[in-house]
């Protein structure tokens, strides 16, 4: 692992972060952002869940950046308790039953994936119709997408450098989208 | 019991219910497959490796013959460090694909140097988030249950064309 940029910014004289190593291939970057901000913020399922997924994405894929960001919107972002909440064990953490299947595909998607046994789908789909499936599903890996280019290419913080940094949420109006 | 209603054999058709994501998927996906991202042949074999990885017989199914890649190529994957029908320039590429999947915190300066110095800084942040994409899309396939139909395409994934 390196906390070490593997690669420059496209931009001179700045230090390399996401944004400006992926200005290296900025349509590639622009449709990435314009599918994201959809999936975030045109989307069926509430902030708060996909917010929960992205977190426990972030802790699992093991992105020092992903994991110290919150997603605001409208006002609305994640609690400190609630971002803690993502660890093994989430049950029994005061989490309801949608969030729980939430994480519960969340994590099928981010381990060693496998197609998701019966009992895990009836779960999943007494929570969330198809579309809000699918909606989740594509929330988390492109997550994991990014975090890969974030982790390998060397773009995190070093770890315990990065303080809880909150952003607004992808194509939210705070975001000029 | 399984998350959508239907069988699936395609990412068009498991997304079809959510049009509003399938089109600017289909782009961001399509366009993943341009040159100017990576060269072709990198980018089959990344693909293909990454599902060799997972075992995802889904994205396997998928064949581009176009991209420059053989045959013999293709069937040495599970063993390519022990194959020598590769170039030095893909074999950095596969090194590389080989790790996205599980092993993403393993990259080394010493995976990079050979990519950057033969590609140049923007195909070899191309080639990572290309590589990144197919291990977030073979892991939407194995989910979901994508089940495997044998494709030859003249490249994986097209704008007007739907997402095999």
């Amino acid at each position: 692992m390196s906390t070490r940029p593997l690669a420059s910014s496209a931009i001179p004289g700045e230090a390399p972060d996401i944004q400006n190593v992926l200005a290296h291939q900025p349509e590639l970057r622009d449709l990435f952002n314009e599918l994201y901000a959809i999936v975030w913020s045109r989307g069926l399922v509430e902030h708060r869940t996909k917010e929960i997924s992205r977190l426990r994405n972030a802790r699992i894929t093991g992105c020092g950046f992903c994991v110290n960001v919150r997603f605001e919107r409208d006002g609305e972002k994640i609690s400190e308790s609630d971002a803690a909440c993502v660890v093994d064990g989430y049950e029994g953490k005061g989490l309801d039953e949608r969030e729980i299947a939430g994480l519960r595909l969340t994590d099928a998607l981010i381990g060693d994936p496998q197609k998701v046994d019966p009992g895990l789908a009836r779960l999943v789909c007494e929570q969330f119709s198809e579309e809000e499936i699918l909606e989740l599903a594509l929330c988390v890996i492109l997550g994991i997408a990014t975090e890969k280019v974030l982790i390998t290419l060397g773009l995190e913080p070093e770890p315990g450098t990065m303080a809880t940094t909150v952003l607004p949420t992808p194509g939210s109006v705070a975001t000029g989208a | 019991m399984s998350l959508t209603a239907r069988p699936v054999d395609s990412l068009e058709a498991l997304l079809s219910t959510r049009p509003d994501l399938l089109e600017p998927h289909r782009r961001y996906y399509a366009r993943v497959f341009e040159d100017d991202v990576a060269p072709a042949d990198l980018l089959e074999l990344g693909r293909l490796c990454v599902a060799t990885v997972h075992g995802c017989d889904a994205e396997l199914a998928i064949r581009c013959p176009g991209a420059g890649v053989s045959d013999a190529q293709v069937a040495a994957l599970p063993r390519w460090r022990e194959a020598d029908c590769y170039t030095d320039l893909q074999r950095a590429a596969l090194a590389l694909a080989e790790k996205m999947p599980f092993r993403h915190k393993e990259v080394t300066e010493e995976d990079v140097a050979p990519l950057r110095e033969a590609l140049g800084e923007p195909r070899t942040v191309g080639l990572f988030v290309a590589l990144g994409l197919f291990d977030a899309t073979c892991r939407l396939r194995l989910v979901f249950g994508v089940e495997p139909r044998s494709r030859i395409l003249d490249r994986p994934a097209a704008v007007e064309e739907p997402l095999p």
